[in-house]
């Protein structure tokens, strides 16, 4: 068992129980085929270099410009050091989007993805903690090593925006001591999502963790993955989610009933006006995932369901390009919100067709039960 | 104790099972049924009931994807639960298989996908959430009035999906899942007021909870989701892990009528194959053995009421409406979201059900037992 693994002992595990035998089921599907998990293999390693590995690399590099741009910004605070940092901090927003649905392995250690990203808030967590904190009129409660013990909400992004974004975010290049003190706090942030964006970087490219290596050996002695199948599940279960957060988490409950009960303020970092952009950068992942590999097995094994992954992909990212932007005033216009409903429904077929389609075709157990929870 | 208030309301009592559903009375007299949602070859929501050769006996479509049955205790009707966010339940006559009402869910107010009968089949309760204020409710649904709804009841808790009754039909038990965002971090400050989840027992009698049971603080990021009664009026519990994937945690419990809470003991392997996640569960016909299905795993695991033991487990792909085969204790009925619907006792898949449903439906989440009316 690795140093980092935390395991919850509570329960009393027992190792097996020899009056139970493990009998495999005469209708359980048969083991796939040397050349299956070898073509499963070769698709699993494409996805994780051509799709993972530089995602989190531009993930690790953009924290670092932000912390740049947020250090600069607290020390010599002016109008172009404050744009200056909402370009970086929209640069972080997308980078950490396009890694949004990788939510395992490194991004799960640590709570990385809570901590970077905490959302949807709906009971207002994020201004609750991050209003108690200031209350507190130290800088030193934003330092870096303070911070992280503190609430997730305060960590990420969503903390980040209130600030930069937020009621009292005209004021902050002033000389007063509140001024100063949610510079000192921007500064922490930004210091903390930089740890979280280098830390799951270099959990995938070595370490202890060694995260690729981890998915491309699996195999018996593997204590996360023993088999090919496994990783392509993990896979599938991120591509999945891509369509997912746009068919439901990010839009539904926005969209509300009809246009007079839109709920704008439900949609991801509004006060920014970054939800349409997010959306899309989802909506590209997915499409990024698909054809770094995924795409040839399909293609392979099933012409036709390859063709119409590739055309609801297509037609979905479409739908969301040609939303107008802001996105919070479309959910209210009658005449511009269908094309919202249209993508939320377009991203919910798309999910459909893999969980009752692609999934058998891989080879994997994972139907609409697993992936949409209940 | 044959009193289990979900196996009287269905007028099992375990002594004429045998007679009326024994092999010979099988043929002529009136049959099982197993009443559940699914999705059809084309993609569209339905909501169906077969009988045991995989014949369709009750059949119609429903807006979006179904979720929870109940059925009444005069067994000649039963009520179809929307999935989460819920915006419809629709009553349906057992003999016609037609629509002859549907619960008036007021605005504000979304059913999370379970509901149950009262034992004398005055009242329906079922799970909501009012999602302005942020809180779990119990919707009561006078069922002579036409489903009119006359009152709501606080669930103790955000998220509440399962509701059964408990033995003697005095009080209601909720699963409060708990967790509607993501949790806090464990090594940073916790917010227990954050993760809430939980069971409450509500008198159905005033509405109040009367008792209510929470994890330890250390598994917080354990969320219940759904209950089955054991004869011994047991409420057992399935739960869902939104912690990290290699954490073994235990995944289900046993509240005693006593009010001490007992967490199952899996064997390892097992536990890593459910993948932290269960989407249903249901006790056998004596309420001695219960089943549990994790579709992420492609798994169904057994155990036994009486001392919390692990009975065995059980493969099929995207596993997870679950219910008892009554005349056969032990025996379950379990269907996959690929399709497939299989006979099973904890230890041997018995047979596959026959024909077009059964290998083309995609099923999903809940199943029920529907024994034809006296």
């Amino acid at each position: 068992m690795r140093e980092w693994l935390k395991v919850l002992t509570l329960a009393g595990l027992v190792a097996g129980s020899p009056m139970v035998a493990r009998a495999e089921d005469e209708d359980e599907a048969p083991a796939l085929s040397e050349e299956a998990v070898a073509a499963l293999t070769v698709m699993n390693n494409a996805i994780v270099d051509r799709h993972v590995m530089p995602r989190f690399a531009r993930l690790a590099e953009a924290g670092t410009l932000l912390h740049g741009a947020a250090v600069r910004f607290r020390d010599a605070p002016d109008a172009a050091g404050r744009e200056a940092l909402l370009a970086a901090y929209a640069a972080a927003s997308d980078a950490w989007q396009g890694v949004q649905h990788l939510r395992f392995g490194p991004s799960e250690l640590f709570m990385r993805s809570s901590r970077l990203m905490f959302w949807p808030d709906p009971r207002n967590n994020v201004g609750r903690q991050l209003d108690a904190l200031l209350a507190k009129k130290d800088p030193a409660t934003f330092d870096p090593e303070a911070l992280q013990k503190q609430s997730v909400a305060v960590q990420g992004l969503p903390a980040l925006e209130r600030l930069l974004y937020g009621d009292d975010a005209a004021d902050l290049a002033g000389d007063g001591d509140d001024a100063r003190l949610r510079r000192a706090a921007i500064a922490g942030i930004a210091a903390v999502i930089e740890i979280q964006a280098r830390g799951a970087d270099d959990d995938w490219r070595g370490g202890d963790v060694a995260y690729a290596k981890l998915m491309k050996t699996a195999g018996p002695k593997n204590e996360f993955y023993r088999t090919a199948s496994e990783v392509t599940v993990e896979l599938f279960k991120a591509f999945h989610l891509a369509l997912e957060v746009v068919a439901d988490r990010k839009l539904t409950k926005a969209l509300g009933e009809s246009a007079d009960k839109a709920r704008p303020r439900l949609l991801e970092q509004w006060r920014s006006g970054r939800a349409l952009d997010n959306i899309r950068i989802d909506l590209h992942a997915a499409a990024d995932l698909w054809h770094a590999g995924m795409s040839d097995v399909v293609r392979d094994r099933d012409p036709a369901l390859a063709k119409e992954v590739e055309d609801a992909l297509a037609a979905t990212i479409a739908t969301a390009a040609a939303i107008a932007p802001p996105l919070d005033e479309a959910l209210a216009d009658p005449a511009r919100r269908p094309a919202v409903e249209h993508l939320a429904a377009q991203a919910e077929a798309a999910k459909t067709l893999l969980a009752n389609r692609v999934a058998p075709v891989l080879g994997i157990p994972l139907g609409f039960n697993a992936l949409d929870g209940d | 104790m044959v009193a289990v208030t979900r196996r009287r309301g269905l007028g099992l009592l375990a002594g004429s099972v045998g007679a009326l559903f024994g092999r010979r009375a099988r043929a002529a007299g009136p049959r099982a049924l197993w009443f559940g949602t699914r999705l059809d070859a084309a993609g569209n929501a339905r909501a169906t009931a077969f009988d045991d050769q995989g014949r369709i006996v009750v059949d119609f479509a429903l807006p979006a994807r179904g979720h929870g049955v109940s059925i009444a205790p005069d067994r000649r009707h039963a009520v179809v639960l929307g999935r989460r966010p819920g915006l419809f339940a629709f009553v349906v006559d057992m003999a016609t298989g037609e629509i002859t009402d549907r619960l008036s869910v007021p605005e504000g107010r979304h059913l999370c996908g379970h509901g149950i009968h009262t034992p004398d089949g005055k009242l329906f309760l079922a799970t909501e959430t009012d999602w302005e204020g942020e809180r779990g409710l119990l919707g009561v649904y006078d069922v002579a009035s036409g489903y009119r709804r006359v009152a709501e009841w606080e669930s103790g808790g955000l998220d509440p999906h399962d509701v059964r009754m408990l033995p003697g039909g005095r009080f209601a038990v909720v699963a409060n899942g708990g967790i509607l965002t993501h949790p806090d971090a464990p090594g940073a400050k916790l917010n227990l007021d954050e993760m809430d989840s939980s069971l409450a027992v509500i008198d159905v009698g005033t509405g109040s909870i009367a008792r209510q049971h929470r994890l330890a603080p250390e598994l917080f990021q354990l969320s219940i989701r759904h209950l089955a009664i054991g004869a011994d009026g047991s409420a057992a519990f399935a739960m869902q892990y939104e912690g990290p994937a290699h954490d073994a945690v235990p995944l289900a419990g046993i509240l005693r009528p006593d009010g001490t809470a007992q967490l199952l003991d899996f064997p390892r392997e097992t536990l890593r194959d459910l993948r932290q996640y269960f989407g249903s569960m249901a006790s056998d016909e004596n309420g001695e053995i219960f089943g549990m299905t994790s579709p992420r795993g492609g798994r169904a695991v057994f155990f036994r009421y009486a001392d919390g033991a692990f009975v065995g487990e059980r493969s099929l792909s995207d596993v997870c409406p679950i219910a008892a085969d009554p005349g056969h204790p032990g025996r379950f009925y379990m269907a996959g979201g690929h399709g497939g619907i299989a006979v099973v006792r904890p230890t041997e898949t018995i047979r596959s059900l026959p024909g077009e449903l059964a290998q083309d439906a995609l099923w999903d989440n809940h199943m029920i037992v529907a024994l034809p009316a006296a």
